[in-house]
């Protein structure tokens, strides 16, 4: 074989080669949902060991592929002898069932140290408990000790040791907070916890990260860490009664919509004292009533919708919450998010007599937006 | 057996009897020929691996874009789920054994498998199972579960329709031809070697399909049990999966992976014996390190036992569970390195030619050092935490099983297709298509580590463009359409070199191992006279003597030519005759399996069928004329 | 070129081992089924005093009518030693005999199944009820197919005994068929140990599984 078809051949591949490192350098590592961006003790510490042994592997990576390089090249047929016939080297073999025995032990140190460093939990009596729930298709966050409940948005302070209680109510889902900590499944009949610690206010991004159904891809949630006194605001913000509302005012007739039409799964009060207590029992309620009648029941579990005008994203987040993307989603859920349990159950959307008109559709994202306390008071955080 | 004395036969009027003609549909239908049978058995899962290929091509174009509607959600979910199910069990499987059938008889000197219509069972199930699994696209929708059918998302509270139905009861059908084939193949090495031949002379890649039988016929049974548990929850109510009864979705994970990682194993093994071929016939040298390639095989077939919960770190099985199973998992990386460095050491020294089956070979060390260094980062399990689920895996075990098993296939069509066929398959056009399969794979898959360290979920059918995945996704519907084109190049270069004939003669490359010294294509009994090993690569040192004497410079080779069968007189070589009835217990099988999702009455028929082809195959002589007990 | 001996391909004239390739078939066949019921038995014990309800297994077992079919089942695996043996001593009237009688203990044993499934459903234990039934009912009743195929051949076996066609220098067929029934036979002790001796006193679980938002 001539040098000239070796370059035919080695060219392109080490073109490729190129061209592929040179691509994936170009990203760079800007997704909202990187794992590089580390954010936390728990992802830097997996990102600190993913470094770890990638470093190696790139070592590793250089040899191996060296060698055979070199080797297909530099003894490429030259005539038509035999070359000389060796049949093995117990030397050699034995050199290179040690030498990654010795790799291996380096890397299983730090990693064993990293599983328990990351899946012991931190002492409860210092951390916030938040219990999160899966659902098809969004997340459902209670907060047992502060008695708040929520949905589709986890609110931390800063630098606090957080404890997740894990949980689905239907299938597997995972959550997963990239820039904080890898994931945990969300098991039915099984709790998990998640140890997450987030160093500095933002807002993050988290997604479902287990094949859980048709609207899989559209699970997201947000995780809003705040300052220590904000989230002290925003606790008592969970617990202080929406603005009142103008007898007769747009938004006024939208509370009577979203009560008559709504509220049979969408709880939207629970600052009220004891409120806590009665939406996980509803919550079980309407997730027995859907069990019953999986196809036609009018009730479904559904997020809550307390201070829903302070949430950032509507449909686990998908979209900005505001009143176009409110009453877009109101209008037909399909339009943002398929296979909603709302659009297949609610009579709004099944029942030729209950369709409501566009008018009264913003009417009751009016209400819904209205639905936070009369202050401002937990600052705005950017993405992370 | 035949050689008794028999007192006088009582034969029933026999409706099928053994056909004796070699021409046309029928014999194809009847054949009990290992050679046809892998024929077909390449045939049917290059098809079903065109079928994957589409699933695939659509699943890229959905993503190239961010939120593209090329592909409706749920019909997205059917497609990533048959695409997985379609290449591992339709494609990579079938595949070796495609090759299994072929060379394995061949290597060991054999006439045929030790069970002739046995294979052919296997065949016949195996196609009709493919189907069964396929007309779910057709009656209401395929299977939108994932390959992995994790309950209760599989369940038929949460997945009513017939889909997952249908992928289990396809599985399971699947099921019983690979058990069946594994039965065979583990019987027909250990006990079918020619005189002289044993086990530590046997070829690798007979080595590796012992290995993988012995994972089949102890792995398939469990993922029965699983089908036979979801599809008693979807069709008769039990509670194996039901959470609300008690139920463990988890333990259906421990059952799948418990089978799924030696499946992985069987999936890869058969790569690594055709690689152990190639390496060292294109070196023009012998394996390196031959013992400790084999050991190292049955080292990994074993350790595959121990590491399934790797699967499942994310699980929440506790940091005990995940720091034994992250070290169970690194360990397999010696194994395999072992492999690694023998096979470099391999082309180390040797006079290396570049042919299109070498260099897929070489690709296949490539890149599946690629993908076994990627799964040293996810052992390390709180690493995997952030990797579980994500496109990052994606990447890892496409260059496992692309970059890995389907390089090693096509380099083992282009290794052995000469045996099959009798002419060779063009060089240029083979270069432009390794060329361009190299090239789009890792367009396609290098970038998805990317994307999945940059928190890309799996199985997503849709992204926003504010999560900076785009560009990747871009590159990797790229590299699947380059990949296309190289499919298009093989079969190209097939229906060229089809109509080029270049006759190959027996021994084309001056190869090492007994399927080398005879006719290509072989005649239906194979050999002439069943050879008596000497050595490992026992054709090699006939046809170089001088290396036995310890002599290494200026070998000369031996004239010695391949076994001449154009003069043999045939009827001297008794063979068994063809068999109806294989065909039929598949069928049987088939319609039983669609009975238990439809009507009790397709069972009886189909268990008659069974019945009926059970006593038939079991009350035939093994030639129709001599009258023999078989 | 061409030999002189006609070589017929079933004749296992390279036979590496002396084992001969059905014997050797059914010993790995043996070793895939062992996973088979392993699988089946690891799903019993997993799920093991895991039901939400009743019946319970103190409610529905009853030890000593299975014991005696237990007894017949173990038995027979004796028959087919002595129908084995008679065979191989050409004695076919009593190697007749003894494969007839443990064709009956089989059918014996099929009957008390049949009669202890209807029961057990005549008291309201189904595969549907609970985890308890789904794990039992599947595993008996596979264990039960097991059995029966075993029955079936072994009938298979008789009639060609009765004309003929098996004798003493084929016995090895019975002798396979006899590996088979044995296996069944010891799978049967484990079943018979797990699902009924040491569940028997399984009554209400001790804790039932926390469900969403109990806590």
């Amino acid at each position: 074989m001539t040098k000239k078809k070796l370059k035919q051949i080695f060219f392109p591949l080490f073109n490729s080669l190129f061209f592929i490192f040179f691509i994936s350098c170009g990203f760079g590592f800007d997704s909202p949902m990187s794992t590089f961006d580390a954010q936390g003790p728990v992802a830097q510490l997996q990102k600190d060991l993913f470094l770890f042994v990638f470093w190696l592997a790139v070592v590793v990576f250089f040899l191996v592929e060296g060698a055979i390089l070199y080797a297909s090249y530099r003894y490429r047929q030259k005539d038509e002898k035999l070359p000389v016939q060796i049949h093995g080297n117990a030397k050699l073999e034995l050199m290179w069932t040690i030498l990654p025995s010795i790799i291996i032990v380096i890397i299983a140190v730090p990693t064993v140290m990293g599983i328990w460093k990351t899946q012991v939990m931190p002492d409860e009596e210092k951390s916030i408990i938040v219990d999160s729930i899966g659902h098809q298709w969004w997340f459902e966050f209670r907060y047992p000790e502060e008695e708040i409940v929520t949905a589709n948005e986890l609110h931390i302070p800063e630098n606090k040791d957080v404890i997740v209680n894990i949980e689905s109510q239907d299938v597997i889902h995972s959550f997963w907070i990239p820039k904080i900590a890898g994931k945990i499944d969300m098991v039915p009949n099984h709790q998990n916890k998640l140890w997450i610690k987030a160093d500095s206010p933002g807002i993050y991004y988290g997604q479902c990260a287990e094949f859980c159904g048709i609207a899989h891809a559209l699970m997201k949630f947000r995780v809003v860490v705040h300052t220590k006194e904000d989230f002290e605001e925003w606790k008592n913000d969970m617990r202080t009664p929406p603005a009142a509302l103008n007898p007769g005012s747009e938004e006024d007739e939208g509370r009577k919509l979203f009560i008559g039409n709504c509220s049979m799964c969408h709880t939207h009060d629970s600052y009220k004292k004891a409120a806590y207590h009665k939406e996980i029992q509803n919550q079980s309620n309407r997730w027995e009533e859907w069990k019953k009648d999986k196809e036609y029941s009018a009730i479904v579990s559904a997020p809550n919708l307390t201070h829903f005008g302070n949430r950032l994203t509507i449909g686990a987040g998908l979209k900005e919450n505001n009143l176009e993307t409110l009453s877009n989603w109101i209008e037909n859920p399909d339009n943002i998010k398929i296979g909603t349990r709302m659009k297949n159950h609610a009579a709004i959307y099944n029942s030729d007599d209950q369709f409501l008109t566009s008018n009264e559709i913003d009417q009751i994202a009016k209400y819904l937006l209205s639905l936070k306390p009369d202050r401002v008071s937990v600052t705005t955080y950017t993405n992370k | 057996m035949s050689s008794i004395a028999k007192p006088k036969q009582f034969q029933l009027p026999r409706i099928f009897p053994r056909p004796k003609s070699h021409k046309g549909l029928w014999y194809w239908l009847a054949t009990v020929d290992h050679k046809k049978i892998g024929t077909m058995y390449g045939l049917v899962a290059f098809f079903w691996f065109l079928v994957g290929g589409i699933e695939a091509l659509l699943i890229r174009l959905q993503l190239g874009q961010a939120e593209s509607s090329i592909l409706s959600p749920e019909v997205y979910n059917q497609m990533f789920t048959m695409h997985g199910t379609t290449m591992v069990f339709l494609v990579v499987m079938p595949l070796s054994a495609a090759f299994f059938n072929w060379i394995v008889p061949l290597q060991i000197g054999a006439r045929d498998v030790a069970f002739p219509r046995l294979n052919a069972l296997s065949l016949w199930v195996f196609i009709f199972g493919t189907i069964l699994m396929n007309i779910s696209w057709f009656v209401g929708g395929a299977p939108n579960g994932g390959w992995f059918g994790y309950p209760p998302n599989s369940s038929l509270g949460f997945n009513p329709g017939n889909g997952i139905t249908y992928w289990v009861m396809g599985l399971n059908i699947l099921g019983v031809a690979s058990i069946a084939a594994g039965l065979n193949f583990i019987v027909t090495i250990i006990n079918m070697r020619a005189p002289g031949m044993h086990m530590m002379k046997m070829p690798v890649f007979t080595w590796m399909t012992l290995i993988t039988s012995v994972l089949i016929v102890l792995a398939l049974p469990i993922l029965a049990v699983a089908g036979i548990q979801l599809t008693a929850d979807r069709i008769y109510g039990t509670n194996f999966f039901n959470s609300e009864a008690g139920g463990d979705p988890i333990f259906w994970q421990h059952i799948f992976w418990l089978f799924g990682h030696p499946e992985v194993y069987i999936l890869i093994l058969p790569a690594m014996g055709i690689v152990s071929e190639v390496l060292p016939t294109f070196s023009r040298k012998p394996l390196f390190g031959y013992t400790a390639i084999v050991f190292a095989g049955i080292v990994i077939g074993f350790m595959g036992w121990f590491v399934w919960s790797h699967h499942m770190f994310t699980v929440g099985l506790g940091p005990a569970a995940n720091t034994a199973f992250t070290i169970t998992t690194m360990l397999i990386a010696i194994p395999t390195g072992v492999k690694i460095f023998n096979w470099i050491s391999t082309l180390w020294g040797g006079s290396i030619k570049l042919n299109t089956s070498m260099l897929f070979s070489i690709g296949f060390i490539a890149m599946f050092t690629i993908g076994g260094l990627s799964g040293v980062t996810h052992a390390a399990s709180p690493s995997d935490a952030q990797q579980q689920d994500t496109y990052y895996v994606v990447a890892h075990f496409h260059y496992v099983l692309f970059g890995g098993s389907i390089f090693a296939i096509f380099s083992g069509i282009y290794y052995w297709w000469p045996k099959f066929t009798g002419w060779l398959l063009d060089e240029k056009l083979g270069k432009i298509n390794f060329v361009l399969m190299f090239i789009g794979f890792n367009l396609q898959f290098g970038p998805m580590h990317w994307l999945g360290l940059n928190g890309m979920p799996r199985r997503i059918y849709t992204y926003t463009e504010d999560m900076g995945w785009e560009d990747s996704n871009l590159a990797a519907t790229l590299g699947g359409l380059i990949i296309a084109i190289a499919v298009l190049v093989f079969l190209g270069n097939v229906i060229l070199s089809k109509r080029k004939k270049q006759n190959s003669g027996g021994d084309p490359w001056d190869a090492r191992t007994l399927e080398w010294s005879i006719a290509s294509p072989p005649p239906h009994y194979n050999f002439v006279e069943i050879p008596k090993v000497k050595h490992i690569d026992d054709w090699w040192y006939r046809k170089y003597p001088e290396l036995l004497e310890g002599n290494n410079q200026n070998i000369k080779k031996q004239k010695i030519e391949v076994e001449d069968s154009s003069n043999v007189d045939e009827s001297k070589i008794h063979m068994p005759d063809l068999s109806y009835y294989p065909l039929i217990i598949g069928v049987g099988l088939t319609i039983a399996a669609l009975g238990v999702m439809y009507t009790f009455a397709l069972v009886t028929i189909g268990l008659i069928m069974v019945f009926w082809g059970s006593i038939g195959w079991s009350t035939e002589p093994v030639n129709e004329d001599s009258k023999e007990h078989h | 070129m061409s030999t002189n001996v006609t070589i017929h391909h079933g004749e296992e004239i390279n036979n590496s081992t002396g084992v001969s390739h059905k014997k050797l078939l059914m010993w790995t066949f043996l070793g895939s089924d062992v996973m088979f019921f392993g699988t089946f038995i690891a799903t019993f014990m997993a799920y093991r005093n895991k039901s939400l309800n009743g019946p319970y297994p103190e409610d529905t077992l009853n030890i000593p009518i299975t014991s005696v079919s237990t007894f017949v089942l173990l038995m027979s695996s004796l028959g087919i030693v002595l129908a084995l043996h008679y065979l191989k001593e050409a004695k076919m009237g009593l190697a007749k005999f003894w494969l007839l009688l443990v064709i009956i203990m089989g059918i014996i044993f099929i009957g008390f199944q049949i009669y202890e499934f209807s029961h057990f459903a005549h008291m309201g234990m189904t595969p549907q009820v609970n985890l308890f039934g789904s794990t039992f009912f599947t595993l008996t009743s596979l264990h039960g197919a097991h059995v029966s195929l075993g029955i079936l051949w072994l009938i298979f076996l008789l009639i060609n005994e009765h004309r003929g066609n098996l004798n003493s220098g084929n016995a090895i067929d019975l002798e396979i068929a006899g590996l088979y029934w044995h296996f069944v036979d010891i799978v049967w002790i484990v079943i018979f140990a797990l699902l009924y001796l040491i569940t028997a006193n399984d009554g209400v679980p001790p804790g039932s599984i926390p469900w969403i938002g109990g806590h």
